[in-house]
C-alpha cells in the first residue's frame, strides 16, 4: 500500500513538473536572432518595429528576397524592386508615376523607400496607412495584383522558401501576413546615413567642409526669407518632417485631394506627405505627379511659381506673390574687399546636392539576391 | 494570567497593525483649454479678434518642463514631469500623474524647456517622446527646441496672410505657479485647469508689422518679437 501511494505521489510530481515546463516550439528552425543595427551620431537610437513583427535578420533576409521576388505577381514579371530600385534610391527613375503589374499607371509617383522605420505619420503621399506593414500590402495587392493563392503554393513549393519560412517566423507560417512582415523588416533596415552632408554635420569624417556655394545653399535652406525649405525639411537626420502639407502646387483646384480625399477632411485637401530631401539625384521626377523633371524646376516653383490655394500651408512665404523671389545674382563682399556674385538657386541646388548617398544605393545587403 | 492578557493585547495590536490600509492614489490632471472670443478654439475656423483681425489656427502647441508640486503636509516638491508637450491641435492637452492620495498645492512649471532640456537632441529620445523625432520641434541650424509653435492665417482684403511664431532659445522661458491647495482621493481624479486666452495673445501684436518669429538671432527685430509672443503667451496662460 505505501508504495502505491509513493507511487502515485511520483506520478502527481511528474505531471505537475511536465505541466509547467515550456511547450516545444513546433519549429525548430526558427532563429530570433535581432537585426544588428549600429546608430550612428544624431540618428535614432533604434529601429522601431511593431510588437507583433519584431526586427530579426532572418526576417529581414526573406524579406529582401521577397521584395525582389517577380513569382508572386499576377504576370510573374514585377517585384516591390521594380518601382523602387536600389540604384535610384529606391524610387522608380524618370517616369512620373509607374507602370503596374497590369501595365496600368499608378495614380502618384513612386516615393523613395529611404529611412521609412522612421516615418512615424504614415505612409504613401495621401497617408492612406498608418504601418509599414499596411503599406507593403497595399502596395503589393494594388501594383503587383498577386493572387495569393496561387503565390502562397508557390512559396511553399520552393524548399528555400520554406526554409526561410520558418527561420523567420515561430509559426513558420507561408502567408499573406508573414508576407508584409518580411518585406516591411526589409524596408526598415534601407537607412540612408552616409552623404557627404551627413559627413559634415556629424562630423563622423573629422575635417569635412561644404563648398562656400553649399555652405551658402545650405545657409539659404535653414533662412527664412531666403530658401525657407527647413519648415518642412529640417529634420535632422530625415530631412523630412513626415507631415503632410499643402504646397500650392494644385494652383486650379485640387485634381489630387491627397490626405484630404483619404480621411475626408476638407481642410485637408491638396495635402501630400512630405519626401525627404536625401538622394535626389536619383530620384527624378518630382512631386506626388512627377511634374517636375529636375532639381532646378523644383526651385524655381518654390522661388515664382507657388499657388495660393485653399489650404496652403502657413509656412509657405510670399504666397501671394508666387514664392520667395530668391536672388540669382546676389553681391558678396569678403572681408578682403573681393566681390563676387551668387546665384541662390544654384546654391541651394548644390547643398541638395550634397543629400546624395552613394553608399546606400550601392549598398550589397540592398540588392537584389537573385 | 495578566501576562497571558497583555500578550493577547499586544498581539492584537501588532494584527490591527499590520492591517492598516496603505494610502490609495488618484489622480491629478492638468488639462489646458484654448478660448477665443470666450468660446473654446476650433482649428482652421475663422474668428474676428481684437476688434477687426480675422484669424484662423493651424497649429497651437508648447512645451512646459519640470512641472511640480508642493505636499501641503510635508511642504516637499514632488515632480510630476520632467517635460510635456501641450498640442491643441492633436487635443493631447492634459497631464495625467498618479499621486498618493493627500493634499497638494502649488502647482508650477517652466513654460518652454529649461535650458539643460534645450542642450539634449531628438535623437537621445524614443521617437514618441516629447523630445524626440515625431514631436517636430526641433530647430537643426540654431541647435535648439521650438518652445511654442503659433500658425495660423489672417484674411487680408480677402486673401489669408500667414502669421507664424515659433518661438524657442535658450532662456526664453518663464516659470508659472498657481498658487491654489487641492486634495488627491483615492481612485478619483483632480483636475486643475489651464486657459490659454487667444485674444491676450495678440492684445498687442500689430499682424501688419508682427506676424513672423523665429528667433532669428541674426534679426534683432525677430527677437524682440520672440520675446514679446513669449510674454504675451505668459500672461494669456492661467491656471484655475
Amino acid at each position: 500500500m505505501s508504495n502505491l501511494k509513493y507511487i502515485l505521489w511520483a506520478s502527481v510530481l511528474l505531471l505537475a513538473v511536465n505541466a509547467c515546463k515550456p511547450d516545444k516550439p513546433d519549429n525548430e528552425v526558427y532563429d530570433s536572432t535581432p537585426y544588428p543595427y549600429e546608430s550612428v551620431r544624431f540618428f535614432p537610437k533604434t529601429i522601431p518595429s511593431p510588437d507583433d513583427n519584431p526586427l530579426t535578420q532572418a526576417k529581414v533576409d526573406l524579406g529582401r528576397k521577397l521584395f525582389y521576388e517577380e513569382n508572386i505577381s499576377k504576370s510573374k514579371t514585377t517585384s516591390c524592386g521594380t518601382c523602387h530600385k536600389p540604384e535610384e534610391a529606391f524610387a522608380d527613375f524618370g517616369n512620373a508615376v509607374s507602370t503596374n503589374d497590369l501595365g496600368v499607371e499608378t495614380k502618384r509617383n513612386a516615393s523613395p523607400l529611404i529611412n521609412m522605420a522612421w516615418a512615424s505619420k504614415g505612409f504613401f503621399w495621401d497617408g492612406r496607412v498608418m504601418t509599414l506593414e499596411d503599406a507593403v500590402d497595399d502596395a503589393v495587392t494594388n501594383e503587383q495584383h498577386p493572387q495569393w493563392d496561387a503565390s502562397i503554393e508557390y512559396l511553399s513549393n520552393d524548399p528555400n522558401y520554406k526554409l526561410a519560412f520558418e527561420k523567420a517566423f515561430e509559426n513558420g507560417e507561408i502567408s499573406q501576413i508573414n508576407f508584409d512582415k518580411a518585406v516591411s523588416s526589409f524596408i526598415r533596415i534601407l537607412i540612408s546615413k552616409d552623404s557627404k552632408f551627413d559627413y559634415y554635420y556629424t562630423q563622423r569624417i573629422p575635417g569635412t567642409t561644404l563648398t562656400p556655394l553649399e555652405q551658402y545653399g545650405y545657409d539659404s535652406l535653414f533662412t527664412t526669407e531666403r530658401g525657407d525649405c527647413f519648415h518642412c525639411h529640417g529634420v535632422y537626420p530625415f530631412m523630412t518632417e513626415n507631415d503632410y502639407v499643402d504646397n500650392g502646387l494644385q494652383g486650379g483646384g485640387y485634381i489630387d485631394l491627397g490626405l484630404g480625399g483619404f480621411n475626408g477632411i476638407n481642410s485637408d485637401e491638396g495635402k501630400m506627405k512630405i519626401p525627404p530631401l536625401r538622394n535626389l539625384s536619383y530620384t527624378a521626377p518630382y512631386m506626388h505627379d512627377g511634374r517636375f523633371a529636375t532639381l532646378d524646376e523644383v526651385i524655381d516653383y518654390y522661388s515664382e511659381g507657388v499657388n495660393h490655394t485653399a489650404n496652403i500651408s502657413p509656412l509657405m512665404k510670399k504666397v501671394n506673390q508666387g514664392g520667395l523671389h530668391l536672388n540669382t545674382n546676389k553681391m558678396i563682399i569678403s572681408i578682403t574687399g573681393d566681390t563676387t556674385y551668387i546665384n541662390e538657386k544654384e546654391a541651394l541646388k548644390a547643398f541638395l546636392l550634397t543629400l546624395d548617398d552613394p553608399n546606400f544605393i550601392n549598398n550589397p545587403d540592398y540588392q537584389s539576391p537573385f | 494570567m495578566k501576562k497571558i492578557i497583555g500578550l493577547f493585547l499586544l498581539s492584537t495590536l501588532l494584527l490591527v497593525s499590520s492591517c492598516k490600509k496603505e494610502p490609495g492614489e488618484g489622480t491629478l490632471a492638468i488639462d489646458f483649454k484654448a478660448r477665443i472670443n470666450n468660446q473654446p478654439l476650433v482649428f482652421q475656423q475663422f474668428y474676428v479678434i481684437n476688434t477687426n483681425d480675422t484669424v484662423e489656427f493651424e497649429e497651437l502647441k508648447f512645451y512646459m518642463s519640470d512641472v511640480n508640486i508642493t505636499n501641503k503636509d510635508d511642504n516637499a516638491t514632488i515632480n510630476l514631469s520632467k517635460v510635456a508637450l501641450i498640442n491643441f491641435k492633436e487635443e493631447a492637452t492634459t497631464l495625467n500623474t498618479l499621486l498618493t492620495e493627500g493634499a497638494y498645492k502649488n502647482p508650477s512649471f517652466v513654460f518652454g524647456l529649461t535650458n539643460e532640456l534645450n542642450a539634449t537632441v531628438p535623437s537621445s529620445y524614443n521617437d514618441t517622446d516629447p523630445l524626440g523625432f515625431n514631436a517636430n520641434n526641433y530647430w537643426l541650424m540654431a541647435n535648439s527646441y521650438i518652445y511654442f509653435k503659433i500658425e495660423g492665417f489672417r484674411k487680408v482684403n480677402g486673401v489669408n496672410e500667414p502669421f507664424v511664431y515659433h518661438v524657442g532659445a535658450d532662456d526664453f522661458n518663464t516659470n508659472k505657479e498657481l498658487i491654489k491647495a487641492f486634495s488627491i482621493y483615492e481612485g478619483n481624479t483632480t483636475t486643475v485647469l489651464g486657459l490659454l486666452n487667444i485674444n491676450a495673445l495678440f492684445a498687442n501684436i500689430d499682424f501688419n508689422t508682427e506676424s513672423t518669429t523665429h528667433t532669428d538671432f541674426t534679426d534683432p527685430a525677430s527677437i524682440v518679437l520672440a520675446q514679446k509672443m513669449l510674454n504675451n503667451f505668459n500672461n494669456a496662460l492661467s491656471l484655475e
